[in-house]
């Protein structure tokens, strides 16, 4: 103890300098800038990042708002120097595209994640890798199906045409599965109330749907058309209700049967990779891409399955949540 | 010492030994969720308080903060905590090691793997996740690594992955979920370690609970059977 204490002083400032100096290279070559918006979900998902990124990076996080600046986050990429940005929510992309612009920086690489339509929001942008929030109708029904005792052939789904582009890419992947998508187009410029009631009834009515896919889309799903149209035109209906809300699966409600979304934990550890993979190629995006969500939270009104379609007890153990 | 002042004592220490006795923590990625599991091998485990883990950081995180007695975990993860020493493994068709298998929907060649992109679940932390595939696989492919084993099957569907790799008894459960045209391709000499029951100290009472978990438990647990 001594000896420390009485060391010679230039041998602390040596010391100092280099721990001081090995801390600050590890902060400068793993540094990640994180523009999120505050809340739960979101504090998940950059857990999943460095729980996954492990120790040797350094997440600097920045709560967005609306209020937030585009100055304001440029002084904290300032400050952060990192070696990418990660991008959550539609309001941090939107400041990580506009810093950037006013930076003249488009050598640091982004991911976006956690945002409506992240393929669209970054279509044009470089340098930039993302994941698309909105769940595939094929990871879906994947899930429904190893519950169900009955075969899924085919699913409607109830769209504006604005949507035509994602409906196509899930047609694409449900090809796969052995499951056709049938959609029903509404022009974006529709009467709401009037179009999703004549395409539901078109749906309901047909003996070949299996199951409906109700899709997070304001203009057909709030409170007013819930009550007004969906609940009255899907009472009776024998066939699962898929939603991607979860208060829309509780059982006293008798709308969704099965409800999937996304689990932002492992989204964050998705993203993780996307970093990771930008690192391997030298902290640049060498495959510009929008991947799909891989993971997500199922949650099952076992109430309402029963009362429509055999489940299968033995699977019960995949869901995450089951509502009696 | 009088019996009713060695009471609070005997009390206590009794105590500490039931709370540092019979503390279980338990990682093994399945389909089952970690509350099914663990509701499951608790009602098995009577006397031993069973933890199941979904998340790998938090079951290494809580290895180091609040140390359990005795760890279920795959034999790769196992081993990095040299303070838990193995006292059972688990057996499928008699081995502890199972045949490594990749499911692919277009054909796998061996020799292209090290270009390939190869989804896998994390049972180690990422860095090392590397070295694992290598010594199972026999080269390096880009990993794509997932969370849960549900996360493995959409890999493919997205075409993230040209392959994901498994165990052979995680195969019929994968191919069982899906419609589409997969391809299995067994890993030449390619072993994956099943899962195994460390401690740190004496676990006789745990190794013989452990033998008497039925057909449905072991089965959650990627196994058939236990060997020495």
């Amino acid at each position: 103890m001594d000896q420390v204490k009485h060391a010679p002083t230039w041998i602390v400032a040596v010391a100092t300098a280099f721990l001081g100096a090995a801390a600050f290279g590890q902060d400068e070559s793993k540094r990640i800038l994180v523009l999120h918006p505050a809340g739960p979900s979101f504090d998940d998902a950059k857990k999943g990042i460095q729980e996954t990124l492990g120790d040797g990076y350094d997440l600097k996080g920045l709560v967005v708002t609306k209020e937030t600046s585009v100055e304001e986050v440029q002084k904290a990429w300032k400050e952060a120097a990192p070696k990418v940005v990660v991008a959550m929510d539609n309001r941090g992309v939107a400041l990580f595209k506009d810093a950037r612009v006013k930076m003249s920086d488009s050598v640091t690489p982004g991911v976006a994640l956690m945002g409506v339509r992240i393929d669209a929001t970054i279509r044009d942008v470089q340098n930039v890798v993302g994941i698309n929030y909105e769940i595939p109708a094929v990871t879906t029904i994947v899930n429904l199906r190893s519950l169900l005792s009955n075969p899924i052939k085919k699913i409607g789904v109830v769209h504006r045409a604005s949507m035509d582009d994602m409906i196509r890419k899930n047609a694409e992947f449900c090809a796969q599965e052995n499951v056709e998508i049938v959609g029903i187009r509404v022009p974006d410029d529709a009467d709401a109330k009037s179009a999703l009631n004549d395409a539901l009834k078109e749906l309901t009515k047909r003996s070949d749907i299996d199951v409906l896919l109700v899709i997070n889309d304001n203009f057909f799903l709030n409170a007013k058309l819930v009550k007004e149209v969906w609940l009255p035109r899907l009472s009776g209906w024998k066939h699962p209700v898929v939603v991607g809300v979860e208060s829309l699966v509780k059982p006293e409600l008798k709308f969704g049967t099965f409800a999937v979304l996304p689990d932002n934990y492992a989204l964050g550890a998705q993203a993780a990779g996307l970093v990771q993979e930008i690192e391997d190629a030298g902290w640049k995006v060498e495959d510009p891409k929008v991947d799909q969500p891989l993971s997500v939270i199922k949650t099952l009104n076992l109430r309402g399955m029963k009362s429509c379609c055999g489940v299968q007890q033995d699977k019960l153990g995949e869901v995450d949540k089951v509502l009696e | 010492m009088k019996l009713h002042r060695a009471v609070p004592w005997l009390a206590a220490a009794f105590l500490a030994a039931q709370a540092s006795a019979d503390k279980i923590y338990v990682f093994f990625p399945s389909m089952a969720k970690p509350n099914v599991v663990q509701a499951a091998l608790q009602a098995k485990l009577s006397g031993h308080e069973v933890t199941v883990f979904g998340r790998l950081a938090d079951f290494t995180t809580m290895i180091k903060q609040t140390p359990p007695d005795a760890i279920l975990a795959p034999k790769a993860l196992a081993e990095q905590f040299p303070d838990f020493k193995v006292f059972l493994k688990g057996a499928r068709n008699g081995g502890a090691l199972e045949p490594a298998v990749l499911i692919s929907t277009k054909p796998v060649v061996a020799d292209a793997l090290a270009t390939a992109n190869v989804g896998v679940v994390g049972v180690l932390e990422r860095p090392a996740m590397n070295g694992y595939v290598k010594s199972v696989v026999g080269s390096q492919p880009k990993l794509k690594i997932v969370t849960k084993v549900e996360d493995l099957l959409p890999l493919l569907t997205f075409g993230s992955a040209d392959a994901i790799l498994v165990g052979e008894g995680q195969v019929d459960e994968i191919k069982g979920r899906s419609q589409a045209a997969l391809q299995t391709t067994d890993v030449a000499n390619g072993k994956i370690g099943l899962l195994v029951a460390s401690a740190k100290g004496d676990a006789s009472k745990l190794e013989a609970a452990l033998k008497t978990l039925g057909t449905a438990e072991k089965k959650m647990l990627g196994v058939d059977s236990w060997i020495k």
